[in-house]
């Protein structure tokens, strides 16, 4: 029953969605004059596809203060901007910092310690070497990645935090494009709370955060793309007052025309390469979409078995569901008994 | 006499079992999809075109024109003015939910379907995409 065509669900909510939000109320309206009102609103940012939903009786504010709130934050983060905080310091070498980077520089960090460098802000220009940034895409030669790792090391980053300023090391460059939406999102629910927002959901380019439960008081059944067919979903889980966020190969990928090789998005910062764990999908369920941003990306250079490893360490922060490239789903047991597939499901609990 | 009546009700049946049978198949093949694409520009729906109606469409972008083609109850773009042409190369689509997304011009083409609505029950939304 999964893995049915996710997308006319996903499409079926949003027109619903849509016919709420575009003032076409007519006789759905009337229907539902006692339902709370909903706004959703769609808009394009960071590089992708986002959409707003909120319900309440100051959706229409709480969703419009939401899209201004990810146009804000998408020009103090790109690196696209020249004038953007983080192109300043990777033009100049160093800069300050508002107290709102400083929070992502610093979880960032966190989890680059914490993951032994598998999630590093400094692997940027290896990014803008295989074309991921640009959209030019290319394999580059190895002399070249190896010249460029050299470089890439967050250890080596500045950070004070009390002053707000980074200082990079020559040649080193960053992005916090790895946790830009993940932070966005918890954005946007504290608007939704500010707004006294009943309910909302957004999806930034696949990132999902859930605010409280549906309106009727169930869980939001949040799909999850099945990367060997993107019609199909590996799995759905239940989840209230969380992001999801998934890491995929099949996310942003190019084929090298000679050889017929596919090369992903998730880059290795140890190898230069993108990463060959095993994992083909990670999946981060948290409180945190900062948090789930970084993990969703860290552990699937970790692999499974370090991924699990990780989890029951730091599990109390989130949970996670993993593919692996031989078609095993591995879900831990927090949220095992929401998690429903088609796929057999093995279960990760505290002990081995 | 009595055989012949018999052998009348029989063609009478049978006539009707094969005019019901013609029927049946004129319905199921002829039966509509009821399926459209949605075109959305900078977020806003801005008008549905349905999959029966084959033809070139012209959809003015944020930044230019791409040209959509519908053909064979399938759309696809053919046409992109953005340099990347990402779009073109996202093939046909024909199932509900299946989109086309054009960054550059900030377009999206969606195939809707006002009957999945039941389907809404069982997911809500979608992680993990083209991210």
């Amino acid at each position: 029953m999964m893995r049915k065509k996710i997308w006319l669900t996903l499409l079926a909510v949003g027109s619903v969605l849509a016919l709420g939000g575009c003032g076409k109320q007519g006789e759905s309206a009337q229907k539902q004059s006692r339902e709370i009102p909903v706004v959703q609103k769609d808009i394009f940012a960071m590089d992708t596809y986002m959409s707003v939903t909120g319900y309440g009786e100051r959706a229409e504010e709480a969703v419009a203060a939401s899209l201004q709130e990810i146009t804000r934050l998408d020009k103090m983060l790109s690196v696209g901007n020249p004038d953007s905080e983080i192109s300043v310091i990777n033009s100049e070498g160093t800069g300050s910092i508002s107290r709102e980077t400083a929070v992502m520089v610093e979880k960032a960090l966190e989890v680059g310690e914490r993951t032994g460098g598998k999630f590093d802000i400094t692997i940027f220009p290896l990014m803008v070497e295989w074309g991921f940034t640009s959209g030019e895409f290319r394999v580059p030669e190895q002399e070249r990645l190896q010249e460029l790792l050299e470089q890439v090391d967050f250890h080596q980053v500045d950070f004070d935090s009390e002053q707000g300023t980074v200082t990079l090391e020559a040649g080193q460059g960053m992005d916090l494009g790895g946790i830009a939406k993940g932070y966005t999102s918890d954005r946007i629910m504290e608007l939704f709370r500010e707004y006294g927002l009943v309910s909302g959901v957004v999806t930034l380019g696949g990132n999902v955060e859930c605010f409280g439960t549906k309106t009727d008081g169930s869980y939001w059944n949040c799909g999850i793309r099945d990367p060997f067919d993107e019609s199909e979903l590996l799995g759905a889980v239940a989840v209230k007052d969380s992001a999801v966020i998934t890491s995929g190969a099949y996310e942003r990928n190019f084929t090298d025309e000679k050889t017929g090789q596919i090369y992903h998005h998730i880059i290795d910062p140890a190898t230069g390469y993108p990463a060959d764990s095993g994992l083909v999908s990670v999946t981060i369920v948290s409180k945190s979409g900062l948090l789930a941003d970084a993990l969703s990306t860290a552990l699937y250079i970790l692999g499974e078995e370090k991924a699990v490893e990780y989890w029951r360490q730091y599990g109390d922060e989130f949970d996670m569901v993993l593919m692996t490239e031989d078609k095993r789903v591995v879900v831990t047991e927090g949220i095992a008994e929401r998690f429903t597939s088609d796929y057999e499901v093995i279960i990760a609990g505290a002990e081995d | 006499m009595k055989k012949k009546s018999i052998s009348k009700d029989l063609v009478l049946v049978g006539g009707l079992l094969l005019a019901g049978l013609v029927l049946g198949l004129v319905l199921l093949l002829g039966k509509k999809t009821g399926k459209t694409v949605e075109i959305r520009v900078t977020g806003a729906p801005t008008r549905r075109i349905s999959l029966e109606d084959s033809g070139r469409y012209e959809i003015q972008g944020l930044q230019g024109t791409n040209l959509l083609v519908i053909e064979n109850g399938k759309a696809h773009m053919e046409e992109a003015s953005c340099p990347d042409g990402v779009c073109k190369g996202m093939g046909e689509i024909d199932s509900e939910g299946q989109s086309i997304i054009c960054l550059p011009n900030e377009i999206v083409v969606v195939v809707a379907d006002e009957k999945s609505e039941t389907d809404t029950q069982k997911i809500d939304v979608i992680a993990g995409g083209k991210g």
